[in-house]
């Protein structure tokens, strides 16, 4: 009787271990994937600058808009780095404004065609596209990362571990922007 | 009534032929009284020589007429009709049809005493399988013949118009490429090591890849290569893959290696997983995708910037279109290249035979329309990418 109570004990302590590993695994992952974020952002940021300079040249009745993005990028710049879940999604939130900042800002330019066949616009609009693209892969790997974490420490015996394993409150999903997640136009897709 | 033209060498050839015949006649008569003496083995022997000897006689007078030079006359009467293709590329099938009818020359000058040589070998060999405890009859005698015939052509004609095929692809492909904007044609050089290296395709032995068409195309650098992969040899060999590789240098910042391989079941995706290596699994969200492929990436965020939800969503549908099967991708950097399966057994880039003219309408109607295809391939697999279709069309 007493082997069969320690041959239990022995599973569930390995089982218990095994769900540990699982858990510090997919935090550490998260943690990687929270650090792809922020070199993808960092590029964005550096983007900007190069942006608002060459609009400036154009957009003279739009100052407060061209501040207003020169705003959100010094505070996403500030938050670069940050681990702490509140940080994080306020990270994200700010982010997400400086995307909508940037999206205005290019729809505006439509409406100047000098801005909008300037070469150097053109060449750092291609490259802001190209940087959008990364950004949004890195929030993909980032939130498969957290989806995989969060199901490791919300199933049970997860609960029993994660404190264990360092994980306190879980980190937030980076949701993508509001006009991101509108209705596609198929003809920009065919 | 027009007289026609004597052919050179064609009386000593026939020549040789009855001469051939004759032999054969003697030698099964010989062959018969030898192995059943008395009147019947003599009558047996002389009528059997006879009609074997006149069959000998007849084909090889046949072979005569069929491999001796045709003068250039009559050549040019029975000439079906060509091509009209520019200047440049005419100028090169004139230079062609030079050389074509040069080989034809040779192999037949060659066959004028490879094949009675070969023949006589094999009527030699019967001979001496009568000194055996099991003689071969006359009808194996005719399967000798007929082998040694074909032998002796093979011998002929095999280095030769291996040497004009070769030269065809490379004066006449390059030319026809250029015609569809910035490609060219080169003998394939295929990145085989790479090929293992990440596992694109299950293990395979051999490989076979002739063509290479490359250059740029619609503003990017593109190759596409005919390729054949086997396992395997003699009755045991299987094909592993025959079809396309494209690869197409996009224009995007992508870094670091992603391989998307068809899914390779419970077992195969686990061995994978336990060979290691610098790739490591790559989960995407598209669960039919997930279903169907497998991916793995040396950079995670990269391999999903080019495996967005549309890519994903358009690989599938490629694949669903039922042109190539399953098809596997590499990306290295920025340099996509997909294998696409399923040709259907038929070779592409193929020449025309020695035996047809060099501008016959036909063989380049069928290379120009080999290229257009790949050139097809190479589209669908560059409107796979957005940044990518975006780019103007030649």
């Amino acid at each position: 009787m007493n082997g069969i109570v320690w041959i239990v004990i022995a599973v569930a302590v390995v089982g218990l271990y095994v769900w540990y590993a699982a858990i510090v695994k997919r935090k550490n992952r998260v943690a990687e994937a929270l650090s792809g974020i922020d070199v993808q952002l960092s590029q964005r940021h550096e983007l900007i600058p190069n942006i608002l300079a060459i609009a400036k040249r154009y957009l003279a009745h739009e100052q407060t808009l061209l501040a207003d993005i020169a705003r959100l990028r010094t505070t996403g710049q500030e938050r670069l780095g940050s681990a702490d879940p509140k940080a994080i999604a306020e990270k994200f939130t700010a982010e997400n404004q400086l995307t909508a900042g940037l999206g205005r800002l290019f729809a505006v330019a439509e409406g100047y065609p000098e801005l909008k066949s300037d070469a150097l616009m053109v060449r750092a609009q291609a490259t802001y596209q190209e940087v959008e693209t990364n950004v949004a892969a890195a929030r993909r790997f980032y939130n498969a990362s957290v989806t995989a974490l969060r199901n490791a420490c919300q199933i049970f015996p997860g609960q029993l571990v994660a404190a264990l394993a360092g994980v306190g409150h879980l980190p937030p999903f980076f949701e993508a922007p509001a006009e991101h997640r509108g209705p596609v136009n198929a003809a920009d897709h065919l | 009534m027009s007289e026609r033209p004597a052919r050179p060498g064609a009386a000593t050839a026939l020549f040789g032929a009855l001469a051939l015949g004759a032999v054969v006649a003697v030698a099964i008569a010989w062959s018969s009284i030898h192995k059943t003496p008395g009147l019947e083995g003599w009558l047996t022997g002389i009528f059997a020589g006879l009609f074997l000897g006149l069959m000998v006689a007849g084909a090889g007078a046949w072979a005569v007429m069929l491999l001796a030079p045709r003068p250039a006359r009559r050549a040019a009467e029975q000439e079906p009709a060509t091509y009209q293709p520019d200047d440049e590329l005419g100028r090169v099938l004139a230079e062609l049809e030079v050389a074509r009818l040069d080989t034809q020359r040779r192999i037949n000058a060659g066959a004028v005493w490879r094949i009675p040589l070969c023949i006589l070998g094999a009527v030699l060999l019967w001979l001496a399988t009568q000194f055996g405890d099991d003689p071969a009859d006359v009808g194996d005698l005719l399967m000798f013949m007929g082998a040694g015939a074909f032998g002796g052509y093979f011998w002929a004609a095999s280095a030769l118009s291996q040497a004009y095929r070769r030269l065809y692809k490379e004066r006449v492909l390059p030319r026809l490429a250029a015609g569809f904007g910035a490609l060219a044609w080169r003998p394939a050089q295929p990145p085989l090591e790479e090929f293992r290296r990440h596992r694109l395709f299950p293990d395979w032995d051999a490989c076979e890849a002739e063509d290479e068409i490359f250059g740029d195309y619609r503003g990017m650098p593109l190759s596409i290569i005919e390729l054949k992969l086997t396992k395997g040899s003699g009755k045991n060999e299987r094909t592993v893959f025959h079809g396309l590789a494209a690869a197409v240098s996009l224009p995007r910042g992508l870094r670091g290696t992603t391989v998307v391989v068809p899914d390779r079941g419970m077992f195969g995706n686990l061995a994978e997983r336990l060979r290691g290596g610098p790739c490591q699994p790559v989960r995407l969200e598209d669960p039919a995708f997930e279903k169907a492929y497998e991916v793995y990436g040396s950079d995670q965020v990269s391999a999903r910037a080019l495996l967005t939800p549309a890519f994903m969503e358009r690989f599938l549908a490629f694949a669903g279109a039922g042109h190539f099967g399953a098809p596997a991708a590499l990306v290295q950097d920025n340099r996509l290249l997909m294998a696409l399966g399923n040709m259907g057994g038929s070779d592409l880039f193929e020449p025309p035979s020695y035996r047809k003219p060099a501008a016959g309408r036909e063989a380049l109607t069928r290379l120009h329309e080999d290229i257009a295809s790949v050139l097809k391939a190479a589209d669908a697999v560059i409107d796979l990418d957005q940044a990518a279709r975006l780019q103007p069309r030649a």
